[in-house]
């Protein structure tokens, strides 16, 4: 920066990363992320298949123990592949209980913090596509997480709301919390959250390549994921919203 | 890939992550909070792996726009609830708590920050929080250096007018949200 920009080295006391150095343990994370990443192609195999590469990450995954930290999302791609091998469009409903340890993988990651203790309770919607459990539930700090989990050690995880209080929609009207593609090629996969009002009774998602797909709708929060990029591209889907009195169909730019 | 190659590859991996992490971290800091920023800088990193032949010589900026992405594609509703803007620091900071005049330069300068719009305070972070030169950032911004250099030369002009004494403005006062709170993301 020159003298000419005084200006701009004025504005570094407005810098919320001002002196900021990670901490021991966060290169510990990030340094263990980094291992598993790179465990998945350089683990010596005697081929390039996929599979060989998803048992690599597998065994990383376990010899980092403790340490392994989740991203958001964090599917590595043979993962991913797994699961939208055996997507279903319509899920299964799953009880607090069923996904209990589910629930506690979810927990036990850093994402919106960690829960020492975990009830069915603290479950607020599950469901299962094939060999993935969506989950939307609620950790001790009060933060709302999802977590997309393949399997006994892989999982995705992100926040969806902090601890305060949510905001109560309209009967019969649903949100759009998030929505978001990650991965590529085969492994690329969308997902889509909201809350829900009361007297909405179903939540289905049109894609605009005409695959339809039923979201999960329980405890004032709807949710879906599917095989595909259109949650990171704009309105290449319809949300359809039903309630007792009849249906209405947005594009998501269209919901609050 | 020989196994020295695939070896070979992952040490310079290692290295790129030893000298970037800490800068990409606070990249990331600042425009989202910090309970989000670790996730956000391991999808880097794991994109830089999966792309790793592609990085050029100066990885930083090349992370920084795929940490741009990264976040543009993950708007969470709560963010998207709160005011968009870079995130400034916290008022309560230590360093000013003896020092009047540093606080009270620190508020103007606040109050000018705040009536830029969110694209003048993107490039002007750029070059002032995250230290980049007028290349780098135009980078991360994905567009041509002529054309950053003018769109931080009109931020920086809107940052001085913004900074000149004016009429007592009530704007301020009637701000909902305390200045902590003032977090989320900017826009790829």
């Amino acid at each position: 920066m020159d003298a000419s920009m005084k200006d701009l080295e004025q504005l570094a006391v407005l810098d919320p990363a001002r002196g900021r150095e990670p901490t021991a343990m966060e290169w510990t994370r990030s340094q263990a992320f980094v291992e598993r990443v790179i465990a998945a192609e350089v683990t010596p195999r005697p081929t390039r298949r996929p599979v060989g590469r998803w048992l690599a990450v597998g065994v990383a995954a376990a010899a980092a123990g403790a340490v392994a930290v989740v991203a958001v999302p964090a599917l590595l791609p043979g993962t991913a592949q797994k699961a939208i091998a055996s997507w279903t469009a319509e899920p299964s409903s799953r009880t607090g209980e069923q996904v209990l340890p589910q629930a506690r993988a979810c927990a036990g990651n850093g994402v919106g913090g960690s829960s020492s203790a975990v009830h069915p309770r603290d479950v607020l919607l599950a469901e299962q596509r094939g060999t993935a459990t969506l989950l939307i539930m609620k950790k001790s700090s009060g933060t709302v997480v999802e977590c997309l989990s393949v399997g006994k050690d892989q999982l995705a995880s992100m926040g969806l709301a902090d601890e305060r209080p949510l905001p109560a929609l309209p009967a019969g009207t649903v949100n759009l919390e998030t929505m978001s593609s990650t991965g590529s090629g085969d492994s690329m996969w969308s997902n889509i959250i909201g809350l829900v009002g009361s007297d909405v009774t179903g939540v289905e998602v049109r894609l605009d390549n005409g695959r339809v797909l039923q979201a999960s709708v329980k405890s004032g929060w709807w949710a879906a994921w599917w095989p595909g990029p259109e949650g990171g591209q704009v309105d290449r889907l319809t949300v359809t919203v039903h309630t007792s009195t009849g249906s209405t169909s947005y594009r998501p730019s269209e919901l609050p | 890939m020989s196994g020295d190659d695939a070896g070979g590859r992952a040490d310079r991996f290692r290295s790129l992550h030893l000298g970037t992490y800490a800068d990409l971290l606070r990249f990331v800091e600042r425009r989202v909070p910090g309970s989000e920023a670790e996730d956000v800088v391991s999808t880097v990193f794991m994109t830089a792996w999966r792309r790793f032949d592609e990085l050029p010589d100066d990885a930083r900026p090349w992370l920084f726009a795929v940490a741009r992405k990264t976040m543009a594609n993950r708007t969470r509703g709560w963010l998207r609830r709160q005011a968009l803007d870079v995130r400034l620091g916290s008022l309560e900071s230590p360093e000013l708590s003896d020092d009047s005049a540093g606080a009270a330069v620190r508020i103007d300068l606040e109050r000018a920050w705040k009536a830029l719009s969110a694209a003048d305070r993107e490039v002007l972070a750029l070059v002032a929080f995250d230290g980049l030169t007028a290349e780098q950032a135009a980078d991360v911004l994905g567009c041509r250096r002529s054309t950053f250099a003018m769109r931080l030369g009109r931020a920086r002009k809107r940052l001085q007018s913004a900074l000149e004494p004016a009429e007592p403005d009530t704007r301020w006062s009637s701000r909902p949200h305390p200045l902590k709170e003032q977090q989320s993301w900017t826009r790829a």
